[in-house]
């Protein structure tokens, strides 16, 4: 699966249900989605929540480090959780939060700074995955989000490219538009196109869209296999299938896209 | 037939007396003005004990609550009963008994002769002058009038009730020669309340992904094939149900033989796109339906008894897939519809038990927690369904299906959809929710669920 589903920690009948909907990973936010006032309910749901139920990647959102972020990151250091999505990451902000907990992190790529700086703060120990915060970045560069995320081009291709130097996930943006699945599909198809390696999502009936167009086709499924067992009796490096030329890094693509398709069939 | 203008006329013709068994249907719904006025007017004339035999009794229905009180009202055959009325018969303040039907298991009743109408008060929406009657000319259309059928053809004497006379009617659903009197009043009750549930595809994340899974286990039982036959219900998960089916057939080019039982827009829509040949239309849910009744030869009227008789060669017995709701249901997949957690009645069969028997897939789909209570339980508190007739489950958090269908294991033996037992999932539900506290059911029976071949199966208690 290629998805993060955010879901708002103080919610919960959302909080419940998270793990239904096929997310490669959960994310309870008690960031954006929760309102000061509701931080502390949001807190004591999600750890009541987490000691009944044991589920595979659960991150938790917190705050802004510098407030509320340390000392929720302290407070759920003790659960069964993969680790924490940090806001506004910069390398500053990562060499704190490395101080406060071994769990593996994902930063979110929100600030200007933070574009520039990819690279560091993605070599930080324990970075599993890099999330795009395009909202926020878009505020911050002061332009408007548009359907087809040009505004993020720059961005969205850098973290490609940083993330798989680094062999970390690349994980884009949400596309808040809930109720247009259409543009999420060619958003999505578009993450896919350049090699993002997920995409997150802040509503849980884009999960299963996100999924069926990260999953390998049969098309892709068939011609990864010719590609493999054709492979094995060839020992000159380039030889060809159905009329294509396969050399070594058509082989190492069609493996991992059988390695993919087993991990869809897994879950 | 003769044409009358007032009860007071109307009850001096048929006699009434105390111990009659009085009938109504329920086509209108929550907009039902005709079974409060009928029953009122009866009491006036202090007449006791009357049997009331409605094939659903609703929120509408709260004026006669009084008439049971006192013993207007002593006993309730119906196959549908929530509201007022419902709170009052399940604390006890019925005299004699309850009987809940299923939609087959009435008429069945009606023509067998176990269950003797007196009078039925039939309501219509336009009569003509030779007492012939349909429920989508005149004013205040209810469509397809399915129910009411058994009770004209067999009921002693029969009232069609109305706030229309035409010359002509566009059809006849209601054949005059069995008709004694037809009641002219200034109305009959709110077309726009006859909706059932919602029209509108749910955006509710949790439904829909229940209904995904639902058309994929459909598929992959191989029941997704040209001249499939399909029946749901209106609104939530079910109508989510019909929408991923649609998108399904158009995507591999399958066109369904008929969809059936209460007619929605939405099947409508998919039979005026071609996706299904016909309708078979014992109610009509929403205006839409209610419109292409009037208009399309493909969309067809039928009895309750042709819908679910289980003497007669039902629809329901021809229905590939059923799609079906739980208030509970039990690790021996013995569904309940009837009662609340609480012990009060809300609802009933309907057609539920009817199609399970009849459809060759019977589908329960339902959220494994509703209201931080499990739906899967020991023993469903109220047996509507027996549990041999219902094939899956499908839950948010996995599929069972019942081991009675080992063909269906098989199928999905090397499926990608999580498959688990019905214990697995009520495990799960326990984990997440805790073990739910079970009512502890009163020695005082109020009722009894009889199932559609006459046979009681459960008992219902007071609260």
């Amino acid at each position: 699966m290629s998805s993060y589903l955010f879901v708002p920690g103080n919610n919960p009948g959302m909080v419940q249900s998270a793990h239904v909907f096929d997310a490669k990973g959960v994310i309870f936010d008690l960031e954006d989605a929760v309102s000061v006032q509701d931080k502390d309910s949001a807190k004591d749901l999600l750890k009541a929540y987490l000691e009944t139920a044991a589920f595979d990647n659960v991150y938790i959102r917190v705050n802004d480090i510098y407030d509320l972020g340390k000392n929720e990151i302290e407070e759920f250091n003790n659960f069964d959780i993969s680790g924490y999505v940090i806001p506004k990451a910069n390398t500053k902000v990562m060499s704190l939060v490395e101080k406060y907990t071994n769990k593996s992190l994902i930063p979110i790529i929100e600030t200007p700074e933070a574009v520039l700086t990819m690279k560091e703060i993605g070599e930080f120990d324990n970075v599993t995955g890099m999330l795009l915060g395009g909202e926020d970045l878009a505020t911050n560069i002061d332009v408007v989000r548009t359907l087809d995320d040009i505004e993020l081009l720059y961005a969205r291709h850098k973290l490609v490219m940083v993330c798989a130097y680094l062999g970390i996930d690349s994980i884009d943006t949400p596309f808040t538009d809930t109720d247009n699945d259409e543009s999420l599909e060619e958003s999505v198809k578009y993450s896919k196109m350049i090699g993002m390696s997920a995409r997150s999502s802040i509503h849980p009936n884009q999960i299963p869209i996100i999924n069926e167009i990260y999953k390998p086709t049969l098309e892709e499924i068939e011609f990864a296999t010719k590609v493999v067992e054709a492979a094995k009796i060839n020992d000159s490096g380039v030889f060809s299938v159905d009329g294509k030329m396969v050399d070594l890094p058509v082989i190492i693509r069609a493996k991992n896209i059988l390695k993919k398709a087993k991990a869809y069939e897994k879950n | 037939m003769k044409r009358i203008n007032s009860y007071n006329e109307l009850f001096n013709l048929l006699n009434v007396e105390d111990d009659l068994t009085v009938s109504f249907h329920h086509h209108l719904r929550n907009g039902d003005y005709v079974l409060n006025k009928t029953m009122l007017e009866l009491d006036k004339l202090n007449i006791k004990n009357l049997t009331l035999a409605a094939s659903g009794i609703f929120n509408a229905h709260e004026p006669i609550v009084p008439l049971i009180e006192k013993g207007t009202i002593s006993s309730i055959y119906t196959n549908y009963l929530n509201g007022p009325v419902a709170k009052v018969v399940s604390e006890g303040k019925l005299k004699d008994k309850l009987i809940m039907q299923t939609h087959g298991g009435r008429p069945r009743s009606i023509e067998e002769g176990e269950l003797v109408i007196d009078i039925a008060f039939i309501a219509v929406s336009a009569v003509d002058k030779s007492g012939n009657g349909n429920g989508t000319d005149g004013s205040t259309v209810l469509g397809a009038l399915g129910y009411s059928i058994s009770d004209v053809e067999k009921a002693k004497q029969v009232v069609l009730i109305t706030d229309t006379v035409v010359d002509e009617l566009s059809y006849v659903e209601i054949d005059g020669k069995y008709v004694d009197y037809v009641l002219v009043l200034d109305e009959i009750g709110d077309q726009f309340l006859i909706q059932s549930g919602t029209t509108s595809i749910t955006r509710n994340p949790v439904s829909l992904k229940i209904a995904r899974d639902t058309v994929s286990v459909i598929e992959e039982t191989g029941y997704l094939k040209n001249g499939l036959s399909f029946q749901t219900g209106a609104g939530g998960t079910s109508l989510a149900v019909a929408k991923y089916l649609k998108k399904k057939m158009i995507k591999n080019n399958i066109k369904g033989s008929f969809a059936s039982g209460g007619i929605t827009g939405y099947l409508v829509d998919m039979l005026e796109e071609g996706l299904f040949d016909e309708l078979y239309d014992v109610q009509c849910f929403d205006l839409d339906a209610v419109r292409s009744l009037k208009k399309n030869k493909n969309h067809h009227l039928m009895s309750a008894s042709e819908y679910a008789n289980p003497l007669t060669s039902p629809i329901v017995d021809k229905l590939d897939i059923m799609i079906l709701g739980a208030t509970e249901i039990d690790v021996n997949f013995n569904v309940n519809v009837t009662t609340a957690s609480d012990g009060y009645i809300i609802g009933g069969s309907g057609g539920h038990s009817d199609t399970a028997a009849g459809s060759k897939l019977a589908i329960v789909v339902t959220n494994l927690v509703k209201a931080r209570t499990p739906i899967i339980v020991d023993e469903v508190l109220t047996k509507t369904t027996p549990g041999k007739d219902i094939d899956i489950l499908v839950t948010e958090y996995g599929i069972a299906i019942n081991p009675l269908r080992g063909d269906l294991l098989n199928k999905l033996e090397d499926s990608e959809l999580k498959i688990k037992t019905i214990e697995e999932l009520r495990s799960i539900a326990s984990n997440l929710v805790g073990k739910e506290k079970r009512l502890k059911k009163s020695n005082d029976v109020i009722g009894y669920v009889e199932y559609r071949d006459g046979n009681i199966i459960d008992k219902i208690y007071k609260v």
